[in-house]
């Protein structure tokens, strides 16, 4: 009896890693900027224990590119770079099994939730049934898939905060576990900046939600309280500097001058009169443009139709869940609600949590920054499959139900495949950085025919890419890079040994040099080599000699 | 005796919100009349003078107008308060006044006829655990919150079709709800209903929609009823009869395809083109059948049903600046926690409430979502009232909960909420009163009244009035506010529209067309009226209420 819900369960792990990991190095079409950057500074702490920057292992942050990256997925993907090499592969294997294993903690979590719905209706079949369907939802979901097949700190984030709280679950049965339920959320501190606001709002809301319980076992939440403090520590100075603030300040909605403006300019034609002050005030300006970022991260056509208006994240075919799946959302909402309204509470405040700090942004909705949301959509979808398809199990009659809703999965889950393998990485390969690949392996190989090799940095970040794939040894890069930080703190490189890197067209061509540059910098006395090529077929790059 | 009394007295002041909040200065805001209210108002007073509306059609079903083909309702209604009043931006604002003050009256009666309903049919503990206090305070409190609505406010202040078609909504069913116990207000159902069809287009798919609703859930009493209830089908017949003609033609479908999603072929299907191609070029068959554009069609059409249910829509922006005041969306931001517990707690209680309310709330987008320009406030006024009737139960059901409460604590929810309520509902009175006029101006298509005093003022020291067409549909707007007598406009030919006609409208001294400025005549004795940019500068510039330029006056 059991046995046959644990090999059900296996298999949709195995089949959520599959779906994650099939062509994982050629789709996404190419390494993101970030993405080199993570696994050069992997193989960086790998080789020499320091960073690009040479840093000793750095435990608050990596510097990279003056984004101040968090520490944990650089350090999970070393031994990844350690089994397989500098590749494609290892820098997206982290996230990959961090996918999976987010599968397996979310209908771990979900099996252990619904032991507080009502008991008449959830027994352990009942159970084992609501956390297969949890499992099957979230290893189909467009988002999630999209999210675990590129190295995305959020995604790893989103895995531990679903251990955070499935550990806290676990807890309020066994009061021993708070020792360690609290860690995966110090943990986000250490992966994904967005997670920073995100995590302590969760795990503040749980201990809000279920207080008696935390007082009753004080003794282990008070020992559990101190580990966070002291892991916490190595990374507080830098939580607190105003680097870590550096580029939030140019992505948050309240540097916007125009809703002063707009406020100015009310008050004036209300000859600043008491009224006026209060209702034309900027505050309310602001708390206005506030609430509807926040909003827009529950925008209908984001969630279920185009999802994220960066390709990076979506399709534009699928949104972040399938669109069949809002009537499932709406549905399980309702029916969570009867079953137990304490546990949907907790699910609600967990979403509100991870939309909170993406509202302050001004780009938004952004499948990304709430990543952390994820499992509050797919918990309310799969309350809302398994109140349809429940009387099946139960009943043992009507199966059409269960058969149609499985056929909608199947149908919209092909679409969504043939969409992201075939036509996904054709279309958007500009959008992934492409180009840089071929055009540094096409230089090495002729390398030494030339002093010099320009190279144009108009894709972004050049000579991280140039690190990446001719595998530098991290003291040789160090050793040869000229570079500097400027004043809004990015961290911009001139050359790389024989690579100089440049923004526009060269006003002075030399001879005996290499030149990679856009096609329209490309002047006419060029005698091209050879020409770079996007998926879609459109010049992106133009390798020549004069 | 007394507390019918209090209850007279309660419903009365909420009317008299309902009257003050659309009657106060309503014909100086909205600033002016658009192109829609000048259209209405000048057919109406074109009928009513000569029977015929401006292009000649002798007593209309459909109005033709800017080949928008607007149903006929609202020009009829019109007329009388034309004929009494004058032709006057107020005058033409009015019916819809009416209309709105009555859709608050009729939700009153109609959650009160729903409550009855659920007393006799269900039993008394399972329908609503408060019963007594829903029974005394649901109606009220769902009327009241319609009156203050911003959505229901915007939209009765302005000659817009789609406000009557509401209205008739509500009477419908609260008709029907009576009709099933008495055969007059079966029939006058059935004429409400068959009138909504002349009132707005999108109540021409949700009117039948709600009529199949309401079939299901009154099957019972229908079957009950038996023949009799054939009295309501042949009413609702011989009042929508005069109809058909209209529906089979060809024009009136021209609408549709104006403001189809699925109107724009090569936008929409750009992608799925590249795709199926690549496709093709693969022989993969299954994608052919993926890429296929009727997909993107049906991805198109419930993308739209589903944009109204966009909480930044609803609460926060709204869409057209003519649909909302500034800084507002269409329903109140302290209204959404009390519309999820509302909408919650209706969905678990069975009661005639749910069976009628949810589909209701549900069906209302379905005719805008193959629309272009989505999410759009007035193809889905007809959500309305059920946002406020949910509302107002999630505010009961709230006020039941803190009940348990201390008093001290009770009194303080209760305070801080009323604080906040009132906060907010003052703060669109301000953006709607203080502030939307000056901002929202130039949507409003502010300006014509001054370009037309300013002709009139100089009327004989020119030949000729030249207005640009590139103002949109200036010559309504001057007919409407010249209050130009119909004979003659019909005498020279009525309107031009069609093919590039638009080019050829013109009336007494007035002329409308293109300007090119460079060769046009100047010789003093004709004044151009064109947007600043085609001419940039003359004797006398119109500005907009923010004081941007709108027009630009010129003879020379």
């Amino acid at each position: 009896m059991k046995l046959k819900y644990i090999v059900g369960f296996i298999l949709i792990c195995i089949f959520a890693f599959a779906i994650r990991f099939y062509r994982v190095s050629s789709v996404p079409p190419a390494l993101s900027w970030d993405e080199v950057s993570i696994g050069y500074n992997a193989w960086s702490i790998l080789k020499t224990g320091r960073d690009e920057h040479g840093k000793y292992f750095p435990l608050d942050t990596f510097v990279s590119y003056g984004d101040y990256k968090p520490t944990l997925p650089v350090y999970l993907t070393v031994p990844f770079v350690f089994m397989f090499g500098l590749n494609e592969i290892s820098v997206r294997l982290p996230s990959v099994v961090f996918g999976t294993l987010a599968v397996l903690l979310f209908s771990l979590l979900l099996f252990e939730v619904s032991s507080y719905f009502s008991k008449d209706n959830f027994g352990f079949k009942e159970r084992s049934i609501f956390a297969l369907i949890a499992a099957g939802v979230l290893s189909l979901s467009p988002w999630h898939i999209q999210l675990s097949r590129a190295g995305w700190e959020a995604n790893i984030a989103t895995t531990l905060i679903l251990l955070g709280v499935y550990l806290l679950f676990l807890s309020l049965k066994n009061s021993k576990l708070w020792i360690v339920s609290m860690i995966p959320f110090v943990l986000t501190l250490y992966t994904f900046n967005s997670a920073r606001y995100a995590s302590p709002l969760i795990l503040g809301s749980f201990i809000f939600l279920f207080l008696k319980q935390v007082i009753a076992a004080k003794k282990y939440v008070l020992m559990g309280a101190m580990i966070c403090f002291i892991s916490v520590l190595p990374i507080l100075p830098h939580l607190l500097s105003p680097e870590a603030r550096l580029r939030f300040k140019e992505v948050n909605i309240f540097t916007d001058t125009s809703v002063v403006e707009t406020s100015n300019s009310r008050m004036e034609h209300d000859g600043n009169s008491m009224v006026s002050k209060i209702f034309d005030n900027r505050r309310i300006g602001y708390a206005r443009s506030y609430l509807m970022h926040f909003f827009d991260n529950l925008e209908p056509w984001f969630l279920f139709v185009k999802g994220d208006g960066n390709p990076k994240f979506s399709l534009q075919d699928v949104g972040q869940l399938y669109i069949f799946e809002s009537i499932l959302l709406l549905y399980g909402i309702y029916k969570a609600f009867t079953f137990r309204s304490r546990i949907s509470v907790f699910f609600v405040l967990w979403l509100i949590a991870s939309l909170l700090p993406a509202g302050v942004a001004r780009e938004t909705p952004h499948a990304l920054r709430i990543e952390n949301s994820l499992p509050v959509f797919y918990f309310f979808v799969s309350v809302g499959v398994f109140a349809f398809v429940s009387p099946v199990f139960l009943k043992r009659s009507g199966m059409i139900k269960g058969i149609s809703l499985a056929t909608l999965y199947v149908l919209f889950f092909s679409y969504f495949l043939h969409n992201y393998f075939v036509h996904y990485p054709k279309e958007f390969s500009g959008e992934w950085q492409y180009g840089y690949k071929d055009a540094i392996l096409f230089a090495e190989s002729v390398k030494s025919k030339y002093s010099h090799i320009v190279l144009s940095d108009e894709i972004g970040r050049p000579y991280m890419y140039v690190s990446f794939y001719t595998k530098m040894d991290p003291s040789e890069h160090r050793n040869t890079i000229i570079s500097s930080f400027d004043e809004a703190g990015f961290y911009n490189v001139k050359s790389l040994g024989k690579y100089i890197f440049t923004r526009s067209g060269i006003e002075k061509l030399e001879s005996n040099t290499l030149y990679i540059l856009r096609p329209q910098d490309v002047p006419a006395s060029a005698h091209v080599l050879k020409d770079i090529l996007l998926l879609n077929g459109k010049k992106v790059l133009t390798v020549f000699e004069i | 005796m007394t507390h019918k009394l209090k209850n007279i007295i309660v419903l009365g002041c909420i009317v008299l919100i309902a009257v003050f909040l659309r009657v106060w200065d309503l014909g100086n805001t909205p600033p002016s009349p658009d192109w829609d209210e000048t259209a209405l108002g000048y057919n109406a007073y074109s009928i009513l003078k000569t029977g015929r509306d401006e292009y000649g059609n002798f007593l209309p079903l459909t109005i033709r107008s800017f080949d928008d083909y607007k149903p006929p309702l609202y020009v009829y209604v019109a007329i009388p308060f034309v004929a009494f009043l004058g032709l006057d931006t107020w005058v033409v604002r009015l019916p819809s006044v009416v209309a709105g003050v009555l859709a608050v009256i009729g939700t009153f009666l109609l959650v009160q006829e729903l409550l009855r309903y659920d007393i006799l049919r269900f039993d008394r503990k399972k329908t609503f655990k408060v019963l007594r206090v829903f029974w005394e305070k649901l109606p009220f409190v769902s009327a009241f919150l319609l009156a203050l609505s911003p959505w229901h406010i915007q939209f009765s202040r302005i000659a817009f079709e789609a406000n009557l078609g509401v209205t008739l909504n509500i009477f419908g069913v609260y008709f029907f709800v009576r009709g099933m116990k008495s055969k007059l207000f079966l029939s006058l159902s059935a004429v409400a209903f068959g009138l909504a069809l002349y009132a707005y287009h999108s109540e021409r798919l949700f009117v039948p929609l709600l009529g199949v609703i309401l079939f299901i859930i009154f099957f019972r009493d229908i079957k009950k009823m038996g023949v009799s209830f054939l009295l309501f089908i042949v009413v609702g017949f011989a009042v929508t009869a005069p109809l058909i003609p209209i529906f089979t033609d060809k024009t009136t479908l021209t609408r549709l395809q104006g403001t189809s999603a699925l109107a724009d072929q090569t936008g929409l299907l750009a992608r799925s083109v590249g795709k199926i191609e690549d496709d093709l070029h693969a022989g993969n068959t299954l994608g052919q059948i993926f890429d296929n554009r009727r997909i993107v069609w049906l991805q198109t059409v419930a993308g739209g049903y589903l944009s109204h249910f966009s909480l930044r829509w609803l609460f926060i922006t709204g869409d057209n600046q003519r649909h909302h005041a500034p800084g507002m969306g269409l329903l109140y931001l302290f209204e959404l926690p009390f519309l999820l517990i509302g909408l919650y707690w209706t969905a678990r209680r069975p009661s005639i409430l749910r069976s009628l309310l949810l589909p209701w709330f549900f069906v209302a987008p379905i005719a805008a979502s193959v629309t272009t320009e989505l999410p759009h406030a007035i193809r889905t006024l007809v959500f309305l009232p059920t946002f406020q009737v949910f509302v107002a139960v999630g505010l009961l059901e709230s006020y039941e909960y803190i009940y348990r409460f201390s008093k001290v604590l009770r009194y303080m929810l209760s305070g801080t909420f009323v604080l906040l309520f009132a906060l907010n509902i003052l703060f669109f009175l301000h953006m709607y009163f203080v502030h939307m006029n000056s901002e929202y101006s130039a949507s409003w298509q502010y300006g014509y009244k001054e370009a037309v005093q300013y002709t009139k003022d100089n009327y004989d020291r020119y030949d000729k009035f030249v207005v640009s067409i590139k103002l949109e549909q200036p010559h309504m707007f001057f007919l409407y506010f010249l209050k130009y007598p119909p004979e003659e406009y019909l005498k020279a030919g009525g309107t031009k529209s069609g093919g590039f006609k638009e080019n050829q409208n013109s009336f007494g001294k007035y002329e409308f067309r293109e300007i090119h400025w460079d060769s046009e005549i100047k010789d003093g004795k004709t004044l151009y009226i064109g947007t600043p940019k085609e001419i940039s500068s003359g004797i006398e510039i119109i500005r907009y209420l923010d004081s941007k330029s709108a027009f630009v006056v010129a003879d020379r």
